[in-house]
């Protein structure tokens, strides 16, 4: 395992969290806004900052100063990679997918 | 309520991670429209982290600590039977006629020297151990030792020798375990607001009702009324300690004593490990 599977039970929720960043720099509360709109499902506070944490420790994303006691985060050119090699590994399989089904 | 609960969930973490993000997770647990199952996820993630915080030193350290719990109640108890030898054997041969009230107050006060044993162990510990929330955890080690120390015999004993055990002991162990739990928390918490002298006093009062109502617990158990009069059950614990009525004394057995000795034990210390904390926590003078 390599990259973002090596999380665990928080590589879904670290997917989703750099998903979030990829569109601007967010704190946590808005992450939780924007994970709700995108996936179906609010992540809870331990799962998100479990994933965060992870996320922070290998580089994918970064704090910024604190706006309006809050902490902000955005995404890394760590995290870019990561997340771009990490669509791509889902598109593939998912194409995979989509093709055996069309052609049983 | 929910403050106090978000203190609870965040006290799973451990330290460096409560550092970090706990001002971000709490803030997320007091805005959250579905509390309760927020609760639960940020107790689930901080076990997770808990867990993965564990290394061997972690480990070994902690069963160091709960392996002296263990160790405790049956040390306390081994010097109790040395001091009771020898103060009998003292008895017998000073006096040979003595009375037999004589020889259980003589019993009772062998308890003393290993009472200031048992404070000197607790003192000890109390500066070279970690216990999480000691004052729950300390009280329900020496409680769950002293019960298993009391099913050992029993277990080889024929007929309903277990279940009498549980019957008696354990349900005094267990209300002696509740109001000890209760006295560290509130003694713990007057010594914040008043300083030690009035947590002394908390703790001194809370041991003696957590012993009464454990002896009366004890002595309701194992026998009726004929031999331990009702009305006179706040008596039971000072008859049984003194040996002031033989029905009460082989009633309760051995069981006041210790949990006398566990009681000073517990009590000295989960106060030296929450002075030893709070002297932590303390801010460090400026320079």
């Amino acid at each position: 395992m390599s990259g973002l599977s090596e999380l665990g039970r928080f590589s879904e929720p670290a997917v989703l969290i750099l998903i979030s960043l990829a569109g601007g720099p967010r704190h946590g509360y808005a992450m939780q806004d924007d994970i709700e709109d995108l996936a179906g499902e609010r992540p809870g506070p331990g799962t998100l900052y479990g994933a965060i944490r992870r996320l922070e420790e290998r580089g994918y994303i970064e704090a910024l100063p604190e706006t309006e006691r809050r902490k902000p985060y955005r995404l890394t050119d760590a995290g870019r990679a990561a997340l771009t090699a990490e669509l791509e590994r889902m598109r593939a399989v998912a194409s995979t997918g989509l093709r055996r089904l069309a052609a049983a | 309520m929910r403050e106090r609960l978000i203190r609870a969930v965040l006290a799973l973490y451990p330290a460096a991670m409560r550092e970090r993000y706990g001002d971000e997770i709490a803030d997320l647990l007091a805005r959250s429209h579905r509390p309760g199952h927020d609760l639960v996820d940020a107790a689930r993630a901080g076990l997770t982290e808990r867990a993965g915080a564990l290394t061997w030193p972690h480990l070994r350290k902690a069963a160091k600590t709960v392996g002296m719990l263990i160790v405790v109640p049956v040390a306390l108890g081994s010097c109790m039977v040395a001091a009771i030898t020898v103060a009998v054997v003292a008895v017998g041969t000073i006096s040979p006629a003595a009375p037999h009230g004589a020889v259980i107050v003589c019993q009772s006060l062998a308890a003393a020297p290993v009472a200031l044993l048992a404070r000197r162990w607790a003192l000890r510990l109390g500066r070279s151990v970690l216990v999480a929330a000691p004052a729950v955890v300390v009280p329900a080690a020496l409680g769950a030792t002293i019960l298993a120390m009391a099913l050992g015999p029993a277990v080889v004993l024929p007929g309903d020798a277990v279940s009498d055990v549980l019957r008696s002991y354990g349900s005094a162990v267990a209300v002696w375990a509740t109001a000890l739990i209760g006295t560290a928390l509130t003694a713990n918490r007057v010594r914040t607001r008043f300083g030690a002298r009035a947590a002394g006093w908390v703790a001194v009062v809370g041991a003696f009702v957590a012993l009464e109502l454990a002896t009366i617990t004890n002595v309701l158990a194992s026998t009726d009324a004929t031999h331990a009069p009702r009305g006179r059950a706040l008596l039971w614990f000072p008859a049984a300690i003194g040996g002031l009525d033989d029905a009460v004394t082989e009633a309760a057995g051995v069981l006041p004593i210790m949990l006398t000795l566990c009681s000073v034990f517990t009590l000295v210390l989960t106060a030296a490990l929450a002075r030893r904390q709070a002297t932590r926590a303390a801010p460090m003078p400026a320079a």
